[in-house]
């Protein structure tokens, strides 16, 4: 089966902008340059400055890979699903909002903190905001495969009828407070996203294949990573 | 569609709960109309304003240890052997809680991923799976997400897997929230006012058919339709209108090739607050009309299990359709006008051939799955 991809985002330390327009490397050591709301958001979305860095994140670059697939507007709501693909989750979150239950046996423990402690809370922000309401959850990832899983997971979406397009990605924020990391953690922070449909278009869009229960380029070379798609 | 898939079929089944450990004895309890809602005796709730859930004595007793393995693995032990080839789902949604409770120094899994990994040594399997997270439906899209791959021939045999618990993690955080009831959960009362936790896991395994035939396997029921929708509303809240559920359940019976009409039981999310209960009525107006069938919540029973609600509830209903029996929906004391000739704190007689199973969690997702008798 034959995809399309209609766009995409990232916000890597190498900076952030569309699928269409990467030049040079897409990453480099430190943290992601997590734009600004002006320089992402076509309508306001005015808690974005009040996110925690995994949901500041997650929502620019789906932001932007929504604007590169000039889907980012909608007057009303719309079947996308959406799958981000993580290993640490929310992690940072977790411990920061462990932290206000510490005193006083968790009577000051913060509402709002809670509520950002689920890895798919970043999903719902974004689908609240792009208006999206089709299938939406998280995928464990790999370092080495840096969004691989949720593309695998919305081809099947699409493949089997539940969505017509999927906006799918990676996101890992920088992990401050976490003080084991995992045993084969690259380091590499950011997010990458693409809008993959079964619309066909032709173009400045990519091509992804569906074939052997894995996905190949349009060039016939087998994907292993998010990062094969930049 | 239907047709053109491969039937997904139930083979296996493995819950623990505050109920206690294993299906048939949390299947009796129920029936008696039993809750294991009770005060919270593992942490200290003196400065909250909640202090009940639903935990399994026998699991706290143990001092040492990562508990959420301690639970999982009375499920793991109750399914395996499971075939070879099978691809686990692990959809436990804060199995990190204690690590991060204990300063983040004692060995323990703490990403779901170190789960997954656990399971398949604990399985004696190749260890090949996914990890999905999708709030309080997480093992209802790792149901859906995994019939999908064996209807689609990607895969032959899915375990799914979850376990959360009752841990001063999640509790401070729903108090916080204020959205736990201080007395005992009541889904689809009157005067509902809020939700229980309760520690529980779960394992369930699907296989094609020539999987379940080649391992000797008693096929107990066919997962046959699901769905998964968000309703783009709010982090923490449902959309009133219960677009989103309506959207999950119509998805499901169209991929089951099912008329609304056809279904003959719902075993809904019906974690007691005001909101769920209220938005899954609505949905359920909206998509089956005034038409009246059994509605049922466990959750006054064994409490909300998060990540792990929607496989339990998978397992139960399962089991509803072969005892012919519709579980008490215990709790309740006075009807929600809504849920009259619908809800029953009674067991009810039952000799339909699916049940409508759904979840609906943080971050606006709602799943829905469709299951019929073999």
């Amino acid at each position: 089966m034959e995809l399309t991809i209609l766009g995409g985002g990232w916000v890597t330390a190498a900076g952030y902008g569309l699928l269409s327009e990467v030049k040079g490397d897409l990453f480099m050591p430190g943290e992601p340059m997590i734009p600004p709301a002006k320089a992402i958001f076509a309508q306001p979305l005015v808690r974005y400055g009040r996110f925690d860095d995994y949901t500041r994140l997650g929502c620019a670059a789906i932001a932007l890979a929504l604007k590169d697939a000039h889907l980012e507007e909608a007057t009303e709501k719309r079947p996308l699903g959406v799958v981000v693909s993580t290993i640490y989750e929310c992690f940072e979150s977790d411990i920061a909002y462990h932290q206000t239950t510490i005193e006083e046996d968790g009577l000051y423990a913060s509402p709002n903190l809670f509520s950002y402690t689920l890895p798919g809370i970043v999903i719902g922000e974004a689908a609240i905001h792009f208006k999206l309401t089709g299938p939406t959850f998280t995928v464990g990832d790999t370092f080495s495969g840096k969004g691989y899983n949720s593309l695998l997971s919305a081809a099947d979406l699409i493949r089997s009828g539940s969505c017509h397009t999927v906006v799918a990605g990676w996101l890992d924020s920088p992990n401050r407070l976490l003080e084991r990391k995992a045993e084969d953690d690259d380091g590499l922070r950011g997010a990458l996203f693409v809008v993959l449909s079964k619309e066909q278009k032709t173009g400045l869009s990519k091509k992804v294949v569906f074939r052997d229960a894995q996905l190949w380029t349009e060039n016939n070379k087998i994907i292993k990573s998010m990062v094969d798609l930049f | 569609m239907k047709t053109m898939h491969k039937n997904v079929y139930v083979n296996k089944m493995a819950i623990a709960t505050g109920l206690g450990n294993g299906l048939e004895d949390n299947w009796q309890q129920l029936m008696d109309g039993r809750t294991a809602i009770a005060p919270i005796s593992h942490f200290n709730t003196d400065r909250l304003d909640y202090h009940q859930a639903s935990c399994l004595a026998e699991l706290w007793e143990q001092k040492n240890g990562n508990h959420t393995s301690i639970l999982a693995q009375m499920t793991l032990n109750a399914i395996k052997p499971v075939p070879a080839e099978t691809m686990i789902i692990w959809t436990g949604i804060k199995g990190n809680a204690e690590f991060i409770e204990s300063g983040q120094t004692m060995s323990a899994p703490y990403l779901p991923r170190h789960y997954r990994n656990w399971v398949a040594k604990q399985l004696g399997i190749p260890d090949r799976g996914l990890e999905i997270n999708a709030a309080c439906a997480s093992s209802t899209v790792g149901l859906a997400l995994g019939a999908q791959k064996i209807a689609q021939g990607t895969c032959s045999s899915v375990l799914i897997c979850a376990t959360d618990l009752v841990t001063r993690f999640v509790h401070t955080g729903f108090s916080a929230l204020k959205a736990l009831t201080a007395k005992t959960c009541r889904p689809f009362d009157r005067d509902r006012d809020g939700l229980s936790l309760g520690d529980g896991a779960v394992a369930i395994l699907l296989t094609d058919e020539a999987t379940a035939r080649q391992n000797q396997l008693e096929p107990l029921a066919v997962l046959s339709g699901w769905g998964i929708a968000n309703d783009a509303n709010h982090i923490t809240g449902p959309a009133r209108d219960g677009s989103g559920l309506i959207l999950a359940i119509e998805n499901a019976l169209t991929m089951a090739s099912m008329k609304t009409s056809e279904v003959e039981a719902f075993c809904a999310h019906g974690t007691g607050t005001v909101y769920n209960d209220g938005m899954e009525l609505t949905a359920v107006e909206r998509v089956f009309g005034e038409r009246r069938f059994p509605i049922f919540s466990i959750k006054g029973a064994i409490g909300h299990t998060l990540g792990a609600a929607g496989g339990i509830e998978t397992a139960i209903s399962v089991l509803a359709m072969r005892k012919k029996q519709i579980p008490p929906n215990t709790g309740l004391q006075q009807t929600e006008e809504r849920a009259i000739g619908r809800v029953s704190d009674q067991v009810q007689a039952f000799d339909g051939n699916n049940i409508l199973t759904s979840n609906s969690g943080f971050g606006g997702v709602n799943a829905a799955l469709l299951l019929e008798k073999v």
